[in-house]
């Protein structure tokens, strides 16, 4: 990216500024009229110089078109003017002025306003432009950057930035244009006056901004002053008792004085410092008007200037200062500006980017040729060597064995092969064509990379595995008739050098993952996952899924059907007893006491936990049963028991959410309600808030889950009791809210798993979830639900970083994403995988079928896993041998019990 | 058995023993409590392991079967730890684990184990201390033949 600020933004906003430039030289001559109307006022009007040889009317409003004297000197006269008296003329001209105030203004405003949205464009320009060039940035560069330092530059520090952006220019030419205009119309009314007013303007402008410079040294020694202060003071108090216990406490006490006077000193020099300059401001704004009382009076009176133009001049005189100072602020800001913008776009120029987009189109490479490694290293940036020399041909297709251990050399080649590392020497050359000089583009249609780590986006399990496919341009031509917002936006994004393209639009690109639509592509992503042997895992999570009203209507009955060959099915295999089924004349002791208390699935907010309380319906209940009381009481000893065992772990600890009560309070909340209820007494009302929380954690309490022992019979039979008048009293209104369990109808708002087993599992049978989850599975098989809860399951939110998926889904979704996009090499760091998984075998020979056709590089630590793979690139170290097959089996053989013994060696050294 | 009664059995073992209160309280309520029968099999041999087992109260034997004659056989005692180490070095399950008696333990699953060790420094040096000690016993049996446990 450019390095100049002001070059940058000519360069891209030039049109856009060139026009707000126009329009300051246009509004010129209305200012030059607003000075000079006052002197005909004066002169004209009041003292009526007008009338001064027995004239009785003057002209108004005549508009005379002059030409220069070079082009003849001849004038034509448009409109004649109206014939006014003294007292017309008067408002005449002052309605003129009035007029002129309002130009002005609105001058003004306009060039305000285009500034602005000059301004907001290129903040949003700049923006796109750091964001674009981050991705051009070499893979290894990105991970280098600081994520939340990038973020912040793009979201905080460009701004100031663009806010100049719309001043770049403009702002100066603004300011001079109107300094001059005054100016000029001063010296030409008075070329004496308008001398001293220079003089004093320039001095204005040298002594200030020098003082402003001292005063902003001061400023920064203050705030480093003050900041030792506080970390001293800081130091201090956490040694105090001991400083206390020596009796040091004058000696400190000294310390901090010497500190305070030393800031002190500082600050007053500010001060004095400050004030001076706003004094000389002052003084230098109201002097001129001195010299323009006592020299244009002067002048006046001996003839040399009338009165009209003295008062105009001061008039005049009054616009001159307030664009200088904006000049010296704007002078200033452009300094820090600059200095911003340098650092800002330093971050952001790499000396080496890779080409994001190949010029016609990509296209498949031919199903047979080769891969050369041509004496591919890697160094570390000590000189280390990750990587040692490794040459090799690799037949394409073909399967190759990585082995090596997790962190080592073997993954470096693999992220040299995936193109997740540029920095290497030597070359790998696919088909004749170097892979670091492929684009972005093209090397991702190539190759499908899957490394150890997984970065998995905020969306469903779905929205990760197709990420890879969302690479199909989305037609910008109009399907239908485009709504003038929409053709707004447009515009503006291709103003301010954005992509127009909408991020709404289908990306997914079908040919490139070999299918027609978007059925097809479903069967593909569910082929992958079944390679994978993740179906089970996604059937889980299918299970957890909320059935809402989007099922198609079949299903629901199929569910309902389901759930009594699920019980039959429990019954028939003993397991029945695992499950306390919904009962509405029994408390359930596995849910929670929201779920026995609404005895029902909620949809919606309305009934939430957090804010039940204050529902008033529900608020009705609960205070009619008093239930409101011993679930404040439950929600205390919650809090107080959750403050004492996470206090002390850091923020936002997983243990934390872990330990919920699906109540969604922050510990900091909780933390503030103990000390609420320590200084409470029984005699006041708790505030209605701090109720409404406790109430809230008391609601999402099972007993035999957070075993705290709060529930008694009492508590039970008066919760039974409101969830009989909740249910007997729900005003109409909220019957959309309310699913109540009914063995008979679909319960929506309600995961799946309630739905088929309408009951919960019990807590502290082991494995009683894994047991039932297989019944169910079973039940549903037969019902034919199989699809459904597999899209269930897949629509399942990720969340951030994956972390509401189980470890295994998590590890496949970068494998699954490799794989959808049907590359024709892929790069495989598996090892991590299989080793979640029960039957790795299975799973590799599955993988080696489905990627008959490509180069599958296997990365994998443990040899034994890839017995079958006649090519191996075996490593210790950063050094890698390729093995392959032929005739050297026996060699190959003899080489693992060796390795092995060498492990058993190094652990006896070691213990 | 409640909460309180958790606390206190697990206070007693040596590896939570170092546990200040509120961590100890922490892991009891971040367990899942489990009962096992009398004979009652917990973990089969060659399982991978899914979690931690934290022995409260009861008999555990470890034991080998062998097809052709009955394999060695271990008892454990109340406050044993069970799957730790296969946890840690990713293997399975060398023996089974039965129930020796009624059995109660608590279970702490792999993920959760995990963010304990990660999370709460203290946890993972008693952990360290409570394998080093144990790897001492097995080196010292190996070489000095003694009995263990």
């Amino acid at each position: 990216m450019e390095t100049n600020l002001f070059r940058y933004v000519w360069e891209k906003s030039r049109g856009e500024q060139i026009i707000v430039l126009l329009i300051i030289l246009a509004s010129i001559p209305f200012t030059w009229a607003s000075f000079d109307v006052p002197k005909r006022i004066v002169n004209d009007a009041i003292q009526g110089g007008a009338f001064r040889d027995g004239r009785t009317s003057a002209t108004l409003l005549e508009f005379t078109l002059s030409l220069p004297s070079f082009l003849g000197g001849a004038s034509f006269k448009l409109f004649e003017g109206f014939q006014v008296g003294q007292l017309g003329l008067l408002l005449g001209l002052s309605g003129y002025f009035l007029f002129l105030v309002l130009v002005n203004g609105a001058f003004k405003y306009v060039i305000n306003v285009r500034k602005g949205i000059l301004g907001e464009r290129m903040l949003r320009r700049m923006r796109y432009d750091l964001f674009s060039q981050l991705m051009r940035f070499r893979p290894e560069d990105i991970r280098a950057v600081k994520p939340a330092e990038v973020a912040s530059m793009i979201k905080d520090e460009v701004e100031p930035i663009g806010g100049f952006v719309g001043d770049a220019f403009i702002q100066p030419v603004f300011l001079l244009t109107q300094a001059l205009t005054a100016l000029t119309f001063i010296m030409a009314q008075s070329v004496w006056l308008g001398s001293i007013a220079l003089l004093i303007v320039l001095a204005q402008a040298i002594i200030i901004p020098i003082l402003r410079r001292e005063q902003l040294r001061l400023g920064r020694e203050r705030q480093i002053a003050s900041r030792q202060l506080a970390g001293r003071i800081g130091e201090i108090v956490d040694a105090g008792p001991t400083i206390q216990g020596h009796g040091a406490t004058t000696y400190v006490q000294s310390d901090i004085a010497g500190r305070l006077g030393r800031l002190f000193d500082i600050r007053y020099a500010l001060y004095k410092r400050k004030f001076a300059v706003k004094f000389l401001n002052n003084l230098l704004a109201q002097i001129t008007p001195f010299f323009f009382y006592a020299i244009g009076g002067f002048f006046a009176l001996q003839g040399r200037l009338d009165i009209g133009q003295l008062v105009a001049v001061i008039a005049a005189y009054r616009d001159l200062p307030p664009p200088i100072k904006e000049l010296i602020d704007w002078d200033q800001q452009r300094n820090d500006v600059t200095i911003k913008y340098e650092q800002v776009i330093a971050q952001f120029n790499a000396e080496e980017t890779v080409q994001l987009d190949e010029a016609d189109g990509v296209t498949r490479l031919p199903e047979t040729g080769e891969i050369r490694l041509e004496s591919v290293q890697m160094l570390d940036n000590r000189g280390q060597p990750l990587l040692t020399p490794l040459s090799a041909r690799i037949p394409r297709p073909g399967t190759v064995a990585v082995i090596g251990p997790q962190g080592g050399a073997a993954e470096v080649l693999g992220r040299i092969l995936g193109r997740q590392a540029m920095s290497y020497s030597g070359r790998v050359v696919i088909d004749g064509v170097p892979l670091s000089r492929m684009s972005v583009e093209r090397a991702s249609h190539l190759i499908g990379y899957a490394g150890h780590e997984t970065e998995i986006i905020a969306g469903t399990i779905r929205d990760n595995i197709l990420l890879p496919l969302k690479r199909n341009r989305p037609s910008l031509k109009p399907t239908g008739k485009v709504t003038p917002d929409e053709h707004r936006r447009f515009v503006e994004a291709i103003r301010s050098g954005n992509t127009p393209l909408p991020f709404e639009a289908d990306w997914t690109d079908y040919d490139g993952a070999g299918v027609a639509d978007n059925a097809a592509l479903a069967a593909r992503v569910r082929a992958v996952l079944d390679v994978l042997g993740c179906a089970e895992d996604v059937y889980e999570l299918g299970l957890d899924g909320k059935v809402t009203a989007t099922l198609r209507p079949e299903a629901k009955a199929q569910i309902v059907d389901a759930r009594w060959a699920v019980a039959e099915e429990l019954a028939r295999s003993k397991l029945a007893g695992l499950i306390t089924p919904f009962d509405p004349t029994s408390y359930n002791d596995n849910a929670s006491i929201a779920e026995n208390l609404i005895f029902g699935a909620r949809i919606g907010p309305r009934f939430a936990n957090e804010t039940l309380l204050f529902e008033p319906y529900a608020h009705a209940i609960l205070k009619a049963e008093s239930l409101i009381e011993p679930l404040v009481e439950v929600g205390s000893r919650i809090a107080a028991t959750v403050v004492e065992i996470f206090a002390g772990l850091p923020q936002g600890h997983a243990l934390f959410e872990r330990y919920s009560f699906g109540s969604g309070l922050e510990f900091d909340r909780l933390a503030e309600l103990t000390t609420l209820l320590a200084k409470h007494d029984m005699r006041t009302p708790l505030d209605a808030m701090a109720e409404r929380d406790l109430v809230a954690l008391a609601l999402g309490y099972i007993e035999p889950k957070h075993r705290l022992n709060l529930l008694d019979e009492r508590l039970r039979r008066r919760i039974l009791r409101a969830r009989e008048s909740f249910k007997a009293h729900l005003p109409a209104d909220a019957a959309e809210d309310v699913h109540f369990y009914d063995p008979d109808k679909v319960m929506l708002g309600a995961s799946l798993r309630d739905n088929l087993m309408f009951g919960r599992i019990g807590h502290g049978v082991p494995d009683a979830g894994r047991k039932v989850a297989m019944v169910v599975r079973k039940a549903l098989a037969r019902a034919g639900l199989d699809g459904d809860l597999y899209r269930i399951g897949l629509d399942t939110d990720c969340g951030i970083r994956g972390r509401f998926l189980p470890t295994r889904l998590k590890l496949a979704v970068p494998l699954a994403q490799a794989l959808i996009k049907a590359p024709q090499v892929a790069v495989l760091d598996i090892g991590a995988f299989l080793a979640t998984s029960a039957e790795p075998d299975r799973i590799l020979a599955r993988l080696r079928e489905h990627c008959s056709g490509m180069t599958l590089f296997l990365l994998v630590g443990d040899a034994s896993l890839v017995d079958g793979i006649p090519l191996r690139i075996v490593f210790s170290g950063p050094s890698g041998a390729i093995e392959s097959e032929s005739g050297e089996h026996a060699d190959d053989s003899a080489v693992a019990p060796s390795r092995r013994r060498n492990g058993v060696e190094r652990m006896e050294a070691r213990s | 058995m409640t909460l309180e009664a958790d606390i206190a059995s697990l206070g007693r073992l040596p590896l939570f023993r170092s546990l200040p209160p509120p961590r100890l309280k922490l892991v009891a309520l971040m367990a899942e409590k489990l009962h096992f029968a009398a004979g009652e099999r917990i973990i089969d041999e060659g399982d991978k392991p899914e979690g931690v087992y934290v022995v409260l109260q009861g008999e555990v034997e470890i034991s080998h079967e062998d097809p052709e004659h009955r394999g060695p056989r271990l008892p454990l005692a109340p406050g044993s730890l069970i799957g730790d180490v296969p946890l840690l070095c990713g293997q399975s399950f060398v023996g089974a684990v039965t129930a020796k008696s009624a059995v109660s333990a608590l279970r702490l699953p792999k993920d959760l184990f995990f963010e304990l060790l990660e999370t709460i420094p203290d946890f993972s040096l008693a952990l360290s201390r409570d394998l080093a000690s144990r790897l001492y016993r097995l080196a010292d049996f190996t070489l000095h033949g003694e009995k263990v446990h």
